[in-house]
């Protein structure tokens, strides 16, 4: 548990320091885990929220309004709500803002629509397997060192679904599943299958009887707590249930009906499938258990963008989706043409859909260009959820290869990776080409599903704004962290400034020059970003009225002598929401203003002390006064039996060791530090094992 | 004689060289560099090492004549040629001993060595001209020889072929050394005099050509009365007939009881329930023990027992930080045995693998080095699939093969496209082609095209992963390496030594010790579509394989032609998983699930038990377990934890056994041992152990500490730590 410690501090911190000024604290609120991670619909139910700086969570809001929270209690490192779920939330993931006096957080929260149960312990092994009736969803928590352990019946000829949602739901946890049979053997193993390490599999039944369904950690020693800590919730789903693998074209034409044919399991009794909520019906023209064939009709009001596809059996909404785009493309299914002989002739502007349904699967396409001409070739397939690595390449017809692209944004230690390729190419000559798209690693899997979109290039960007969330210290510059993205040959400067400021608060336009940022990653290697980073400095009064204030981005630039202007798509904080990535439901940046202490103190959640021994607690001190006179450190309140020393602190130093000595008679508990006004995080004060004396 | 008149003597013995009246002009390349060869000096340990000894480099073995050229003519201003006083050359006075040499005296100033040399540099110490004849192979007479009866002597004849097809008697200018030196000595000049009963083979080399002649030695002639033996496939006639030429009787059939322990162990790496066990011996079926291997290789913990060989194989886990990519690799095994995939299948999916290393479970295959180096990923696939061992050829050529730099090189160059990078997390990392990629040579630094061991080069064309093509070349039925070492690995399993031994070190110089019964099996294997379960259930079958254990008179020395059953220590996780099963007491190993069994364990050594008894915390290189007892095991076995809490867990299968009013002590002393050592305990064993558990009178606890000891000695003991 010490090393989960160590290792939430460290990501807190990562955080602190990633927002630009690494001398200002992060006292806004960070969640690390919610148990449990969702709830059924027309389900209330009460949750614990576990992070860090949660004391005086004012309320927790949800994007949409048939989700309502209340708050329970709180305290710095935790948060207990009920939540009460409509019975027609949409089944998926939904932001909720956490408020607190000194900054806001925005999570997400999974809506389900199986019977829900928590699970419950002990459940390590086949002989305390807990009993669970499918189709269920189970949420629960893999502990260091836990494997939970659930005995399930079922009938030859079911196919069962089992998917754990952790990563994507903003859990920590790096999660396995294994089936068993009875007598304990196994049946089937899967440990990553999306990308951010969630696990789904699909188990035939070929024999009725009882089997065992094993939620674990995955067994990975550099990334502690992803094996398993009090932080690591995670739901289960798992039953004959409907399941959408994927949809064929992945996209579809606004304004226009089209076909589409969607892959899975158990799909047999789909009658309605639907994008979003309701922004587009399909009517299910034929069905079977692997496939729908679907005629959906798609408003042009509709936004271009990529939507949720939710399928229903009734009233029954299958518990997973899958995504699909909309745009202004005709969609077009690749034929396949894995020859470059024998190339899929088109033209553009297209978007293509196929699958690497095959090691070393590669489609060819063949289109006219006059000289010139520039034409963007723009894939979405991990950006839909599929596995696989595209790369595009243009050539002449004789194979000279002409441009390639792999990954928009390669991982950089930071934050995630974007591997669809994006290539912009300029044409000198009229003539005939080749496209060829295949995945990087010549893999090949029935859903390896890729949309190629091939279009001219028309110069343009757009704005993100990497958090939704931001603390301005009275006082003090904060940085807003922002990117620009170039699209279709944009090359020159872009022009970023920030509006509706509340009273106190100014900034300045900073410009975005035509360069990608270069990061260094964790081996120190340049790793270039996917478009350029800004800061945007934030000045704020001292006066400033403290408060939550909805500000807004907006950018400008000029190109061939046209003017383009966009306002920010708001983006997670990656770094809160361990990996869930996009923009977030409610389009609004929040700033609270607020002070800075004088003092923060970064201290251990616990420390353990033996009667009448020595302990000694080191905590780093980040003085935001003059720090030219020495600190005096003191328990906020007297801690009966234990005697605080070596408690002063001269100016410049920035950790202290405090020598703590507790007599036979002292009473474990919490307790905090204070320094003048300032007052750090709680410790727990804990009786000292033997097994802790060893270390 | 001298040294010419030895030349012109052995010319006329080759009807293809100059005529005697000429006299017959030194070769450096065929007459001299022979010469250091043959005297050691291009040795490893001596001046043919890679950096060379004192300021004096030769190519190992005189492989590549026109360095060792320069090294003594021209290298430092041509001080190692004295062509005033040739008698005063250093090449001369060095290996002579005339003046200081830290390798001692190589021959003497008498010597034919000492005179061919003087008589080189007095010519002009001349290199050959264009165009003249190299060496292109040898050939030993004969090839396989028995001796009968120690001290009896044989002379070796070696021709040389030369490339422009003459021929040549080099029978003293070649080295010899025997493989295994206790069972033969063989002179400077070839000739082999037989020290004790067994086999080996004698290396000859020269020149960067190397052969090997089979020697057996066997003390008395062959028996007139050599039993009848039965025999019941292909296997057993091959190892019957050749036990018989070395005058070796194989001992009886295993009895029942010894068939069903070894075969539970072998196959799933358990031992046989006290049911199984039961069942099996009552059972009158004549063919039970063909139908308990069909069982037996039928079932999931067979599939665990090859995923785990395998894991060994191809090092899953050698890196800690991708342990999830191991999992997945031994989870992919594991299925694939399960499935009994065809082996080349199975090659080819590994051979060709990419990806992501925690979503597709082969590309694991190539993270053997943190950037998929080419020429580690050559020595890595000759070494699994081939059974060869190339490695030497990276930096310099093969000293016991034909393996030149170009050749590896060659090799590597398959592997040229292939990178490695990083993905969707900070730890991940996948395997990819890079649209383009070479291989230069550290020799030439030039850029080399892929080249097939021992075959033709090969061009990689567009839009073609040129790994698919060396996939098809090792999988072919005609690939002389693939088949081979495979069913060679697997004979080793079952049979406790490979015909090949080290298993990926096939060579000329380290021939088969029954090359038919090999080329046997690896033509089975390849007829049976590759299944590696036919060639195991024909193993198994075998009555070889099911031969006892215990020696007869002819068979006490033998541990190369499986003339009775080689028992083996059992591995840590057969003895930790046995014990477990036994005794019901489940076993906690981190980071797995309580009663994770230790075979299904995908890498890593996560307990003391394990690592003690040879299971590998990281698997660096390919070598087989070290399977030796050591004094370590010894002192775990009789107080180690992991034993202490076997004999003593409580609501196991002991007390179980206790609490059951209907158990006499005899019967659950009947019960251990046959659950342990399938075979009941002697009279005089009941005796002890009742009078062990009596003697602590009506107390229930005492009564349970007897039994505990009765456990603890019988996992003490041989009979239960190895299988026989």
């Amino acid at each position: 548990m010490r090393t989960v410690g160590v290792v939430v501090w460290c990501l807190f911190l990562l955080a602190a320091g990633v927002r630009g000024d690494a001398n200002l604290p992060d006292l806004g609120p960070m969640v690390i885990s919610v148990f449990p991670l969702g709830a059924r619909q027309a389900e209330t139910l009460d949750v614990e929220i576990l992070g860090r700086n949660l004391d005086g969570t004012r309320d927790i809001t949800f994007a949409r309004p048939d989700i309502q929270a209340q708050v329970l209690s709180s305290s710095f490192f935790s948060v207990k709500a009920r939540i009460s779920v409509g019975p027609k939330a949409p089944v998926g993931l939904h932001d909720y803002r956490l408020r607190t006096p000194r900054g806001t957080h925005v999570g997400v929260f999974h809506v389900g629509s199986l019977p829900r149960l928590n699970e419950v312990e002990p459940n390590n092994d086949l002989k305390h397997a807990q009993t669970i009736v499918l189709p269920v969803m189970v949420d629960g928590v893999v502990e260091n060192d836990d494997y939970d352990v659930f005995r399930f019946h079922a009938e030859a000829g079911q196919t069962l679904v089992f998917d754990v949602m952790a990563t994507r739901a903003g859990s920590r946890l790096d999660s396995t599943i294994m089936i068993l049979d009875e007598r304990g053997a196994e049946l089937d193993f899967i440990d990553d299958y999306y990308i951010h390490k969630d696990p789904y599999l699909s188990f035939a039944v070929k024999k009725t009887g009882d089997y065992f369904v094993r939620v674990a950690a995955a067994t990975e020693p550099i990334a502690t707590l992803l094996d398993g800590s009090r932080y690591s919730s995670y739901r289960l789903v798992a039953g004959a249930v409907p399941h959408m693998l994927h949809v064929l074209p992945a996209g579809a034409r606004r304004g226009a009906t089209s076909e589409i044919r969607i892959a899975g399991l158990n799909l047999q009794n789909v009658d309605r499938v639907i994008l979003g909520e309701s922004l587009a019906e399909g009517k299910v023209v034929a069905s079977a258990a692997d496939s729908l064939t679907v005629r959906m009709s798609v408003p042009a009001t509709l936004a271009p963008g990529r939507y949720p596809l939710r399928a229903f059996a009734g009233s029954f909404e299958a518990p997973l989706q899958i995504q699909m785009v909309v745009s202004d493309l005709e969609e077009k299914l690749a034929t396949p043409a894995r020859s470059r002989g024998n190339p899929q002739s088109i033209t553009f502007p297209v978007a293509l859909s196929g699958v690497f349904d095959q090691k070393k699967a590669r489609d060819f396409f063949a289109f006219d260009v006059r000289a010139g001409e520039r034409l963007v070739f723009d894939v979405d397939s991990m950006k839909l959820g599929f596995l696989d690595d595209p790369l595009v390449a243009v050539y002449t017809p004789d194979g000279k290869l002409l441009a390639s692209h792999d990954d928009r944004l390669q991982q950089n230690g930071d934050e995630p990776p974007n591997l669809d390729s994006y290539l912009v190419y300029t044409f000198e000559k009229a003539g005939r080409y080749i496209a060829m798209i295949r995945d990087c690693a010549e893999r090949g899997n029935p859903n390896y599903v890729y949309r190629l979109a091939i279009y001219p290039g028309q110069p343009d960007f757009d704005l993100k704004s990497l958090t939704p969330e931001l603390t301005l210290f009275r006082g003090r510059t904060v940085p807003l962290p922002v990117r620009v993205r170039r699209f279709g040959g944009w090359s020159t400067p872009v022009e970023v400034w920030v509006e509706n400021l509340p009273r106190g608060v100014t900034s300045e336009k900073m410009t975005a020059e035509p360069k990608d940022t270069i990061v260094k990653d964790n081996c120190a290697l340049d790793r270039q970003l996917d478009g350029t980073n800004v800061d945007l400095p934030l000045h704020i009064a001292a006066d400033a009225p403290a408060g939550d204030y909805s500000i807004r981005l907006h950018a400008r630039g000029v190109m061939d002598g046209k003017l383009v202007e966009h306002t920010a798509e708001i983006l997670y904080w990656w770094e809160h929401v361990g990996k869930v990535t996009g923009a977030v439901e409610e389009q609004k940046l929040i700033a609270t203003v607020t002070d800075l202490p004088a003092v923060v103190f970064e201290s251990p959640e616990s420390l353990p002390v033996a009667p009448g021994k020595v302990a000694r607690l080191r905590v780093q001190v980040r003085r935001y006064d003059d720090g030219k006179s020495p600190l005096r450190i003191e328990p906020e309140n007297p801690v009966e039996g234990v005697k605080f020393e070596n408690n002063e602190l001269a100016p410049g130093v920035v950790t202290a060791e405090l020598k703590l000595t507790a007599s036979g008679s002292f009473k474990p508990g919490w307790f905090k530090l204070r320094s003048g006004s300032s007052v750090s995080p709680p410790i727990e004060l804990k009786v000292k094992t033997s097994q802790e004396d060893e270390q | 004689m001298t040294v010419r008149d030895l030349i012109l003597a052995l010319a006329v013995a080759a009807p293809i060289v100059a005529a005697p009246s000429e006299k017959p002009k030194l070769s450096f390349v065929k007459d001299i560099v022979p010469i250091f060869t043959k005297s050691g000096c291009a040795n490893s340990n001596c001046h043919g090492s890679i950096r060379g000894q004192a300021g004096f480099k030769l190519s190992l073995f005189g492989y590549e004549p026109d360095l060792d050229y320069d090294a003594i003519v021209k290298a430092q201003d041509g001080r190692r040629i004295n062509r005033t006083d040739p008698a005063k050359s250093l090449i001369l006075m060095k290996p002579t001993f005339s003046t200081p040499h830290g390798g001692g005296e190589r021959f003497n100033v008498a010597s034919l060595e000492y005179e061919a040399i003087l008589d080189w540099i007095k010519d002009g110490a001349t290199y050959d001209s264009a165009g003249s004849p190299r060496l292109k192979t040898i050939r030993v007479t004969p090839e396989e020889v028995t001796l009968v009866s120690l001290g009896s002597k044989q002379q070796l004849s070696i021709s040389g072929t030369y490339t422009d097809g003459s021929t040549e008697d080099i029978t003293r200018k070649v080295q010899y050394s025997a493989n295994d030196e206790s069972v033969l000595d063989v002179s400077p000049n070839g000739e082999i005099s037989a020290k004790r009963a067994g086999e080996t083979a004698i290396m000859v080399r020269t020149l960067g050509k190397a052969v090997a002649a089979r020697i057996a030695v066997i003390e008395t002639p062959p028996m007139k009365d050599y039993p009848q033996v039965s025999r019941n496939n292909f296997i057993d006639e091959l190892v019957f007939s050749k036990l018989k030429r070395v005058n070796i009787v194989p001992s009886a059939l295993s009895s029942d009881r010894e068939f069903v322990r070894r075969i539970y162990l072998d196959t799933i790496g358990l031992l046989p329930t006290l049911d199984e066990s039961a069942r099996f011996l009552a059972s009158p079926d004549p063919q039970k023990r063909a139908k308990l291997i069909d069982e037996l290789t039928d079932r999931p913990e067979f599939a665990e027992v090859w995923a785990t060989r395998f894991s060994d194989l191809l090092r899953v886990g050698l890196y800690d930080q991708r342990s999830k990519g191991g999992r997945l690799m031994y989870s992919w095994l594991r299925k694939a045995m399960l499935e009994d995939k065809p082996y080349n299948q199975f090659a080819t999916e590994l051979l060709t693998a990419s990806g992501n290393l925690y979503f597709n479970p082969t590309s694991n295959f190539y993270y053997i080095t943190e950037f998929s180096e080419p020429d580690n990923i050559a020595t890595n696939v000759s070494q699994v699939f081939l059974g060869v061992r190339i490695e030497c050829a990276r930096c310099h050529n093969h000293p016991w093969e034909k393996w030149t730099q170009e050749d590896f090189w060659g090799f590597a160059a398959f592997f040229g496209r292939m990178g490695v990078k990083d993905t969707y997390e900070n730890d991940e990392s996948e395997i990819t082609l890079k649209p383009a990629g070479e291989v230069i040579s550290p020799k030439t630094k030039k850029r080399v095209d892929p080249k097939y061991l021992d075959g033709a080069n090969e061009k990689e064309q567009l839009d073609e992963d040129v790994r698919e093509k060396l996939a098809t070349w090792i999988t072919a039925p005609e690939n002389p390496w693939f088949a081979r070492a495979i069913v060679n690995r697997v004979f080793k399993h079952y049979m406790g030594r490979g015909i090949v031994e080290p298993l990926d070190d096939f060579r000329v110089t380290n021939p088969p010790t029954n090359e038919a019964l090999l080329d046997a099996l690896a033509r089975d294997f390849v007829a049976h579509g590759y299944h590696l379960k036919h060639t195991i259930r024909l193993i198994l079958n075998s009555r070889a394989y099911q031969l006892s254990s215990v020696p007869n008179d002819t068979n006490r020395a033998d541990t190369l032609n499986y003339s009775r059953y080689y028992v083996r220590r059992l591995l840590a996780e057969e003895l930790i998983d046995s014990m477990s099963a036994v005794t019901g007491v489940t076993e906690s190993i981190p980071g797995y699930m309580p009663g994770t069994r230790a075979m299904t364990i995908p890498q890593g050594a996560p307990t003391y038990f394990l690592q003690t008894f040879g299971r590998l915390k990281a698997r660096e290189v390919i070598c087989e377990r070290d399977n030796s007892p050591d004094v370590a095991q010894a002192m775990h076995l009789i107080s180690g934890q992991t034993i202490q809490n076997q004999i003593t867990g409580k609501d196991g299968t002991l007390d179980r056994w206790l609490a059951d009013k209907s158990l006499t002590d005899e019967e659950i002393t009947r019960r251990l041992f046959m659950a342990t050592l399938v075979h009941p305990p002697t009279d005089r064993e009941i005796a002890q152990v009742i009078a062990a558990v009596q003697g602590g009178g009506a107390n229930a606890n005492a009564r349970r500490q007897a039994f505990e000891d009765v456990l603890w000695t019988i996992f003490n003991s041989k009979a239960f730590t190895f299988n026989h």
